[in-house]
This record gives C-alpha cells, sequence and structure tokens, in this order.
C-alpha cells in the first residue's frame, strides 16, 4: 500500500523537490553572502562610529527575501495542507477510484494510513528542508533583531508541526466532505482558525509567564522612544515575550494597558479650563500645561511633538507614582516553547489521523 | 419432507442473499425492503429499469455501503473491509473508475502488490492481448480500454464472486462485445460466480444464464433462463375470451378483436382458443418490468388494457 501511495504522489514530490532546490540555491547564494557581511562588517562595527547606519544597512538587505522567510514560513504548511492534504482523498471520491480502491484485498485502514503517512513524511521532510535553510539564512538578521520570540513561527522545529498538521487536516477534510475544490479551501481557513487559536490562547500558557514591576516610564520619556527601555533595566530583557504591560496607580489598581493610561495606552489630558488639567482617569495635575486656549476647556488636549508639552505632561505623571507589571516569557525559554508548540501540533494530527481511520471504518 | 421440516434439506448455495435489506438515504431509499438469493456458479444478470436499485445492490454487496437495515451475505459472509474477505470478491464498479494519472503498468503492479492470489501471468497476458501499451495512462486509454484494464484487475485477483455494476453501458457496441466475450471466457477458464448489473437485455441475453428482474427493490421475478423461456408464452385469442385456467397473467394488451397475454404456465397450454407462441427473454423483461411498475402504481395487470 505505502509503494502504491508513493507512486500516486511521485509527482508532487518530484515538483517539490524542484522548488526546494530553487530556494536552496537562492538561498545559499545570497545567504552566504549575508553570512559574511555580517561577519566582517556588523560584528565589529562596535568599534566605528557609525554602527547605527551600518546596521540599519544590513537590516534592509534583501528585503524581498526577508519577507519570503517569514511569509513562506507561515504559507508554506498551509499550501501543503491544501494542495497535498485535501486532494489526498477526496480526489478518490471524485473520480470514484475508491470503489478501486476499497475492493481489494487490503482493509481500508491500511489503505487510509499509508496515503496518510507517504504524504506526511513528504511533508515533514519538505517543511524541514525549508525551515533549516531558512532559519540559517535569517540567522544574521535573528542576531540583530535579538527578538526570537518575533520569528518564532517560521523558525527551527514548529513549522514541521504545523505541516504535518495541515496536511492531516486537508486529508481528514477531504474525507468528510468528498470535493477537492472544497476540501482545499476549507483546509486553508480551517488551518488558519486552528493555528491563530493556538499562538493567541494556548502558546501563552506553555509556561507560567514571569511577572516584573518597575515605575512607570512613559513612553515618549524614555529616549529610544518605547517600553523596551523600560524592560531592560534589570527586567525581562529586550529580547523577551512581553504578554501583557499593565500600568498600576501607587495603590495597584490597574489603569491601563500597553504602557499607557487607559484601555489602549492613550494618554488623555483634558482641560477643564483655568489652567486645571487631569489626567484621564487619574485625577488633576499639580502641574500646569501650557496654555490652551480658553475655548478649548473641557475638551481633550493633544499632546502633539510639542517639548513643552511632553514635560508637563512628564512632570504630570510621575507625581501620581505610577508603576508597570509586566508579564513575559523570557527567551531562555524558546526551546522549551519550540517543543511544546511542535508536540501540540504532533497531538492534533495523531487525534486527527484517528478520527479518519474511525470515519472510514464506519461507512 | 422431514428435512423441509427441520429447516435443512440439500442445501442450494448462494453467492449472494439479502433478507429485508434497506439502503436509505437522507432523503430518498435507494433499497427498500429487498430479499433475493442468487445461486452459485452461475452467471447472473441483474435487469431493472434505471433507479429500481441495482447498483445499490451490487454496492452493498461489495462493502462499498452498509445497509440501513436488513441483511446481507456474501460468500457467507457479511461483507466487511477485512482482507480475507475481500480477497474473495471483485468488484468492477460502474464507469469502470480507475487511476487516470497512472500507467497500465502501474495498475498491474498495484493489483499485484495488493492482492495475495494474485495471477500475475493472467494480468500480463491479457494486457498483451488487449493490445494495451504497458506505459500508457490509464487517462488517455478509451472507454472500452479503460473498462478492459478494469475487468483484468478484477479476474486477475482471482475471486470467487465477480461483482460488475454496468460494465458495459458506456461502450460502443463493439467494445461492449469484446468486454462480454472476455468475460464470458473467463467464466469457462474459472470457477467464479458473477452477477452483472445491466438495463440492456441484449447484454444479459448475450453472457447470462440466470437473470433477476428487479423493479423498485422488488424482485419480480428470479430463475434460470431456459427454465423461464420454457415456461413463459405469448397468447393469443379472442377479444372477449377469458385467460386459459392454470396461467398466471404477466401482461395483457388488446385490440379491437384480439386479446394477447403474456403468461406463466409450469404446464402446455392446451386451450385450443388460444394461439401459443414462443417469447424472447427481451418480451419477458419487458412484461415483468411493466408489471412491476404497475405494482408500483397499485393498479392489476387486467385493468391496464389497450
Amino acid at each position: 500500500m505505502i509503494w502504491f501511495s508513493w507512486r500516486q504522489f511521485r509527482t508532487q514530490t518530484i515538483v517539490a523537490a524542484g522548488i526546494l532546490v530553487v530556494v536552496a540555491i537562492v538561498f545559499g547564494i545570497t545567504g552566504l553572502h549575508l553570512h559574511h557581511q555580517y561577519d566582517t562588517v556588523v560584528k565589529h562595527c562596535a568599534s566605528h562610529a557609525d554602527c547605527g547606519s551600518v546596521t540599519s544597512a544590513f537590516q534592509s538587505s534583501d528585503h524581498l527575501l526577508q519577507h519570503f522567510v517569514q511569509a513562506g514560513g507561515i504559507l508554506l504548511p498551509a499550501l501543503l495542507g491544501a494542495f497535498w492534504g485535501a486532494p489526498l482523498v477526496a480526489r478518490e471520491f471524485e473520480s470514484g477510484t475508491f470503489r478501486l480502491a476499497w475492493t481489494q484485498s487490503v482493509s481500508r485502514t491500511t489503505w487510509l494510513m499509508g496515503k496518510f503517512a507517504v504524504v506526511a513524511l513528504a511533508a515533514v521532510v519538505t517543511s524541514a528542508l525549508f525551515t533549516a535553510m531558512a532559519t540559517w539564512w535569517a540567522t544574521p538578521f535573528d542576531h540583530l533583531n535579538n527578538s526570537p520570540f518575533s520569528g518564532f513561527d517560521a523558525r527551527d522545529i514548529v513549522p514541521i508541526g504545523y505541516a504535518l498538521f495541515a496536511v492531516t487536516l486537508g486529508a481528514a477534510i477531504g474525507l468528510l466532505v468528498r470535493r477537492t475544490v472544497a476540501a482545499m479551501a476549507l483546509t486553508f481557513f480551517s488551518f488558519a482558525g486552528v493555528r491563530i487559536l493556538l499562538t493567541d490562547y494556548v502558546r501563552p500558557h506553555f509556561a507560567t509567564p514571569l511577572r516584573y514591576v518597575t515605575a512607570f516610564i512613559a513612553p515618549f520619556q524614555s529616549s529610544s522612544g518605547g517600553a523596551p527601555s523600560a524592560i531592560t533595566k534589570g527586567g525581562p530583557g529586550a529580547n523577551a515575550w512581553i504578554l501583557t504591560d499593565t500600568t498600576l496607580s501607587r495603590t495597584g489598581k490597574v489603569i491601563g494597558q500597553n504602557g499607557g493610561i487607559g484601555p489602549n495606552g492613550e494618554f488623555n489630558v483634558d482641560s477643564i479650563g483655568h489652567h486645571r488639567d487631569v489626567l484621564g482617569g487619574l485625577g488633576i495635575c499639580p502641574n500646569r500645561f501650557p496654555s490652551p486656549p480658553a475655548h478649548l476647556a473641557g475638551q481633550r488636549i493633544n499632546i502633539g511633538p510639542n517639548p513643552a508639552m511632553m514635560r508637563a505632561m512628564e512632570t504630570c505623571i510621575n507625581s501620581f507614582h505610577l508603576q508597570s507589571l509586566f508579564t513575559y516569557q523570557p527567551a531562555s525559554r524558546f526551546w522549551t516553547f519550540q517543543w511544546y508548540e511542535l508536540a501540540s501540533y504532533v497531538v492534533l494530527s495523531a487525534l486527527l489521523t484517528s478520527l479518519s481511520v474511525w470515519w472510514v471504518r464506519r461507512r | 419432507m422431514l428435512s423441509v421440516l427441520l429447516g435443512g434439506g440439500p442445501k442450494l448455495t448462494s453467492v449472494l442473499t439479502t433478507e429485508a435489506l434497506t439502503k436509505r438515504y437522507r432523503r430518498k431509499t435507494a433499497l427498500n425492503d429487498c430479499t433475493l438469493a442468487l445461486p452459485e456458479g452461475r452467471v447472473v444478470g441483474l435487469v431493472g429499469p434505471n433507479g429500481s436499485g441495482k447498483t445499490t445492490l451490487l454496492n452493498l454487496a461489495a462493502g462499498l455501503l452498509s445497509p440501513t437495515s436488513g441483511s446481507l451475505k456474501v460468500l457467507g459472509e457479511a461483507p466487511s473491509d477485512d482482507p480475507k474477505h475481500l480477497e474473495r470478491v471483485s468488484f468492477v464498479a460502474q464507469d469502470t473508475p480507475v487511476y487516470s494519472a497512472l500507467t497500465v503498468e502501474d495498475h498491474v503492479s498495484y493489483g499485484a502488490h495488493v492482492n495475495p492470489r494474485w495471477d500475475r501471468d493472467l494480468a500480463e497476458r491479457r494486457i498483451e492481448d488487449l493490445g494495451l501499451d504497458p506505459r500508457q495512462r490509464a487517462g488517455k486509454l478509451s472507454g472500452g480500454q479503460r473498462s478492459q484494464l478494469a475487468l483484468t484487475l478484477a479476474i486477475a485477483k482471482r475471486p470467487e464472486f465477480l461483482i460488475l455494476d454496468e460494465p458495459v453501458a458506456a461502450l460502443d457496441p463493439l467494445a461492449r462485445r469484446e468486454f462480454l466475450q472476455v468475460l464470458m471466457e473467463t467464466v469457462a477458464d474459472q470457477h467464479v460466480s458473477v452477477v452483472l448489473s445491466s438495463h440492456l437485455v441484449a447484454d444479459v441475453e448475450r453472457v447470462c444464464d440466470y437473470i433477476v428482474i428487479l423493479v423498485s427493490s422488488r424482485v419480480q421475478i428470479a430463475g434460470d433462463v431456459d427454465d423461464l423461456l420454457a415456461t413463459h408464452h405469448r397468447l393469443i385469442g379472442p377479444r372477449d375470451a377469458d385467460a386459459p385456467t392454470g396461467q398466471v397473467v404477466i401482461e395483457s394488451s388488446y385490440t379491437d378483436r384480439q386479446s394477447m397475454l403474456i403468461v406463466r404456465s409450469d404446464g402446455p397450454v392446451a386451450d385450443p382458443g388460444w394461439l401459443v407462441e414462443a417469447i424472447n427473454l427481451e418480451d419477458l423483461v419487458l412484461a415483468y418490468m411493466g408489471q412491476g411498475r404497475r405494482l408500483d402504481r397499485g393498479v392489476s395487470a387486467d385493468s391496464s388494457g389497450s
């Protein structure tokens, strides 16, 4: 059965091998250049004065390919699911050949497992090769960005789990709906749905997040322009995956999210006239803001890029002694998370396979 | 007599028996309360109009469908996907599906891989006799060649029971004759029971020695073709005469002065008032199909005159 399943699948594997060879050539040539560039120029730029411009010039090189690595890592499993998984069984129903297959001296379980095994192996090998190449190619950028969790989905081992799951899902959907095109579309969208659900609601909980409390620093106060400077000082580190960034009042009451005051991370100052200004929901600022026109009394003040306004804001915020509470996953957990995520998708694939066997037997 | 009481007696072995077999889909009933038995070692023609349940019955027998209610036995076993059972039965599905992207050779290797009883010599000889190019893709074969390939796979499996669902329906007359020719040779060479469904009586007449007429899931009549032809007659007589006694009227039609009846009788028809003619299989089948239709609509044979 394995032999025959492979024979049916031969064309697809040859096409995939061809594409992988092209990708390997492109990655090989550009990647070697990138690594060389990184090792000789970027790595030692700390000794030079213009390190910033060297780094940003390097980061914008091979822009298209950088996108390809990220998008390819995310799209490849979905495409494998739609083009390899979905037609696997659906086509047999559509062309009626299941009547030929099911009346040979082979049980349906064996038949289905043979098909699943071949397509699963092909998907695992294809995605493993692609991801290995992409991960190697992107190493210089990943070193530079120092944010392992931002490229999590397209690096190392998790894409193998995605690909395995995608083809199993496609095959199972094909078995259910029995029409190739419908199964392809359904596979694509349901795979995307599962990925989003697991990424947003399951991945953050693979390990209990760490907590870090520090004095609140408004984003526009930090010189490099954002919260990261607040977290790097003895906190999670810039390479951590920040799950929540909550602003607390002096008494520990939650008064804002995402590094701001208010649920959306905004900073609002309401002028109530006579230079009595209110910081959104907190109270009256002890200081006065640069003269808002009298006719704007009661309206919201736009801070804008006005240095005087920013300074006034800073004074006002500091007077409330706010705190920031971060929950985060440290970069050191990257590999733990890779393995947990891979395991989740392998378990889901096994579940779908058993469901498919049960389904094909009960007819 | 004793054996009858004991429910035993000389066992007439059946390759396929069904008991109140019913297959319902969400909205329509494809086979309703069908009870029949197909004898072993015969070439059985299963005849009936479209929608009479032939395909459903044969798919149930091949184990591709499971019944909603009732039961069936194939070679004494309930159809299953147990390889031990599957290797005893071959099925050629309607439209003879094959893998269009694969070559003739691939199909033969496939058969060899998945069937323990596979007869490699037979398969290769058949491909050669048919003049098929082993490297030809199955999708490029003509309808006749494709059905021959499907038949080759079915018979090289060396089954005890060969099920064919409308195997020649889509073929031109020449391809049809060649297909049936091969089928007859196979039956002569191997000890294999065959059931073949068709709505074309001429095909059935050419190869089958036993016939089952199915109308709306009901068996109108089943029997040896020669026996049936010997016991059915066409009677022509005066318009107002009653049918001779001892005859079962299957179909009757009238002109102003004449009555024409198709009847079943076990003995000879002695009534001198009636002209007795032999009938052919086509007439017989049409008569029973007509009867089945009328029973469906709840009218009797006699009230359907002219």
